[in-house]
């Protein structure tokens, strides 16, 4: 008798250990990280108007430097510093392919990549000194268009999930001064635009304000 | 809040503030400035355009840096959101949970008229601002037929009167009503400790009686 409720269970136990893993790691087929695309020849003539085509000196010094870890083929022109709530978003004449996301928090920059060109980028806000954001590559686990916030009671639209605890990026309200509790706020009308643009399992890049060694101190 | 109202919202949240900033901008660019330009990185980006690399060519660093609106302020940093629970302990006393605005609609006016048996108002209510309180004095009015006698004794009916009416001062709250007690869906450590131990008395009880029994047949 005991050992038949022992092995019922271990066997509700596995079930559900498998159904966590299916949701929320990228292991469905959808939810694989893409394939980095092959070097594009050329881009149509009005896909280059308002972008900076990078030389090939440009990528490799980009990929050695650490800036990215993959081809870039392209960058939004931005002639001047963007300011709080600002964004660019530019996808004219680029083909499909696979889309990433690179946020480096200590510039508060986020920028959307579409098989290697740049599309969109941004002001963000991310989370304060007791609430830091988690940095490395993660992966989107989930979309929301109109999400709210139980925990926080504040609506949270165009969520993109980050991690199992709640970590996203939405559109948030960006303004100088202002920190989260981790996530990862974006002008709405730039949320928009990435939650459209984006799938689940497509990869996200944080990059930190400040060296390990700063944050332990 | 549907998604139109939200983005309305963070729109208007964003222009008003972007108002409002606009003189303080010149200061904050000014500090901004200092503190970017201790960093080699971006005070090449933010400072002077874009960053030339080694050769003359513009680094992806470079670039993607000079977007930057500069470092984030370190201590001067403003919560867009706040715990639910945190959100209530802040607020004052007694105010911890607030009806919803149905319930306050529903609720009884927060002025309560005197009956009409009182000769004279006791306040007047200005249009448009606050109430004037009157202090809060009893009033005993004589009845007819025995011709109420003066009040003696606030609560006491006033002697050889005859039928007189204690009017009690009127009460006035200006606050919200206190809402009604929050009952968790889920019962306390205390309640399911008080539960088992109810059940464990039922099954003592039980036991015993059965033993009793048992003893009794077998006697």
């Amino acid at each position: 008798m005991k050992v038949g409720a022992l092995a019922v269970a271990c066997v509700l136990v596995a079930a559900s250990a498998a159904d966590l893993k299916g949701h929320s790691g990228p292991t469905t087929a959808e939810a694989k990280p893409h394939r980095v695309a092959e070097p594009i020849a050329q881009l149509p003539a009005d896909a280059a108007d308002g972008r900076i085509v990078l030389t090939r000196a440009q990528q490799r010094q980009a990929i050695a430097s650490g800036t990215v870890d993959r081809p870039v083929r392209s960058l939004l022109a931005v002639e001047s510093p963007l300011r709080y709530g600002d964004y660019k978003w530019n996808d004219r004449g680029i083909p499909a392919g696979p889309t990433w996301v690179r946020i480096d928090l200590r510039t508060q920059i986020i920028s959307v990549f579409r098989a290697g060109h740049e599309i969109g980028t941004a002001v963000v806000v991310y989370g304060g000194d007791n609430k830091e954001t988690p940095t490395g590559k993660l992966h989107i686990l989930g979309k929301a268009r109109n999400h709210r916030s139980s925990l926080y009671d504040a609506e949270m639209p165009y969520t993109l999930r980050l991690t199992n605890d709640g970590v996203s990026i939405h559109g948030s309200s960006v303004r100088w001064g202002a920190a989260t509790h981790g996530c990862i706020g974006v002008p709405l009308d730039f949320a928009e635009h990435l939650f459209d643009a984006t799938r689940t399992g497509d990869e996200v890049v944080i990059i930190p304000d400040r060296s390990p060694s700063q944050r332990s101190s | 809040m549907s998604l139109t109202a939200a983005r309305e919202s963070l729109q208007a949240t964003l222009l008003s503030r972007r108002n409002g900033a606009i003189a303080a901008f010149a200061g904050f660019a000014a500090a901004v400035s200092i503190g970017v330009l201790s960093d080699p990185q971006l005070a090449s980006a933010v400072g002077q355009g874009v960053h030339q690399g080694v050769n003359g060519m513009k680094t992806v660093a470079s670039m993607l840096a000079g977007r930057s609106p500069g470092e984030r302020p370190k201590g001067a940093l403003a919560k867009l959101k706040q715990l639910k629970h945190k959100r209530a302990a802040a607020l004052p006393l007694g105010h911890h949970v607030l009806p919803p605005a149905a319930a306050v609609l529903a609720a009884p006016p927060a002025i309560i008229v005197p009956p009409p048996i009182a000769p004279a108002p006791l306040y007047d209510v200005v249009a448009g601002g606050p109430p004037i309180v009157l202090p809060p004095v009893p009033i005993l009015t004589g009845g007819g037929g025995g011709g109420g006698g003066p009040p003696v004794l606030p609560g006491i009916p006033p002697p050889g009167g005859g039928g007189g009416v204690f009017v009690p001062p009127p009460i006035i709250t200006t606050a919200v009503p206190p809402p009604p007690p929050v009952t968790s869906a889920v019962p306390e450590p205390a309640s399911w400790a008080m539960m088992l131990v109810g059940f464990a008395l039922v099954a003592g009880a039980l036991r015993r009686k059965r033993r009793i029994a048992v003893q009794i047949v077998a006697a």
